[in-house]
């Protein structure tokens, strides 16, 4: 799963969003790292919807704007888990090494080499 | 508005989804869309048109990679050395038309596939067999090189064929390009009579289409691969027919060396990176 695609269904996990919402809430919670232009939102979204990761839900007209909100299926939320899962795994193996931990200690950094 | 911001965009699409998506790009913009947002929005919906099945597995894209580039070796088998070397030079000696029967024939069948989408085996296998047919029937006076029904290449290749190309519709777009290569002959055919203008039209054309290709890359990338690997079949098709032709005595190596196969070896560097593409593309 490629990084824009988790934080777009990531933004769904606490409950459905619109388009714009989708934008801000990916861009804030990768702090500033992905940042999605409208195009390749609804590009992912239209592949998300196909997979049958989100559902689309009926439009409403708020201030004028058109909005419509999508919602994370089962299976959206069983994949960003597992997508989670892998990188936590991954990211464990560095984060619980003993031998970088100690290579990165400051009592090692001030050994000369 | 819609229209002028969402005009790459499939028709259906558009009505459905215009108005957020508008909504949306006038948010995240603050009302004043920049070209760049106005460009990737196009670019983006050219990808919806063009990049169809959506929401199927990398295997789904590749194997109608497979079938592009299967219908483009039928289309060359057909269309290519012997319809343009020997097929213009024999017309003009007293067959006038027959170097277009098998170009006439293949856009035909892009033509059946792009109105009645599914029946492209049925069309291929009729079309095709009349072709493979006609040598033998009408012009049994032509260079061996022609495919006949005593040839069990031909037969191998139309079935093979016939039942890769019987699956998925084909986009558009690549009947489009089918359709270029196809008609290679018939603009031949047309320009005066001249000996060495056929090599001429004949890099025009693979130019134009390796450029129109390059660029539509940047929107699906399948026909690039399936070029690549069509690119590798024709090189050595044509340069081991010339192998074949070589007057006895002289080594086909001595004389042209290893550059007649450079673009074999071009496609074959830039197939890995047509993949790759495809591959990202197809990431969710």
């Amino acid at each position: 799963m490629r990084e824009p695609t988790y934080f777009v269904l990531a933004s769904l996990m606490d409950g459905p969003r619109h388009g714009y919402a989708i934008i801000k809430h990916a861009e804030e919670a990768s702090h500033g790292r992905v940042r999605l232009s409208t195009g390749t939102l609804y590009t992912a979204l239209d592949r998300l919807t196909a997979e049958g990761h989100v559902r689309p839900l009926e439009t409403e007209v708020v201030n004028g704007r058109t909005r419509r909100s999508y919602e994370l299926t089962e299976t959206g939320a069983t994949a960003l888990r597992a997508e989670a899962k892998r990188m936590a795994e991954a990211a464990r193996l560095v984060t619980d090494s003993p031998a970088l931990t100690a290579r990165l200690s400051p009592r090692a950094r001030r050994r000369p080499a | 508005m819609s229209d002028s911001y969402l005009w790459t965009y499939p028709k259906a699409y558009r009505q459905q989804h215009g108005p957020e998506i508008l909504s949306t790009l006038m948010d995240a913009t603050e009302g004043r869309p920049s070209l760049r947002d106005r460009a990737s929005l196009a670019l983006a919906g050219l990808r919806m048109r063009a990049v169809q099945p959506h929401g199927r597995p990398l295997r789904t894209h590749l194997w109608l990679v497979v079938q592009f580039a299967v219908a483009l070796v039928l289309v060359h088998s057909m269309t290519s050395v012997q319809g343009i070397t020997w097929g213009v030079a024999t017309a003009r000696q007293g067959a006038p038309w027959w170097p277009i029967v098998p170009a006439a024939l293949v856009l035909v069948v892009v033509g059946l596939a792009w109105f009645v989408p599914g029946r492209t085996l049925a069309a291929a296998c009729v079309l095709l067999g009349i072709y493979y047919l006609i040598p033998t029937v009408r012009f049994g006076w032509l260079p061996a090189v022609i495919p006949g029904p005593s040839d069990p290449k031909a037969w191998a290749l139309l079935l093979f064929g016939g039942l890769v190309l019987g699956g998925d519709r084909m986009p558009r777009p690549w009947l489009a390009i089918l359709s270029v290569i196809a008609a290679v002959p018939i603009v031949e055919w047309f320009t005066p009579t001249v000996p060495w203008v056929p090599q001429i039209l004949i890099s025009v054309y693979a130019a134009v289409l390796a450029v129109l290709v390059a660029v539509w890359a940047l929107v699906d990338a399948r026909p690039l691969a399936a070029l690549a690997l069509y690119a590798v079949v024709a090189t050595a098709d044509t340069q081991l027919l010339q192998l074949r032709y070589q007057p006895v005595g002289i080594s086909f190596w001595t004389l042209h060396g290893w550059q007649p196969f450079l673009p074999a070896v071009a496609s074959l560097l830039l197939l890995p990176l047509a993949v790759w593409r495809v591959r990202r593309q197809s990431a969710l």
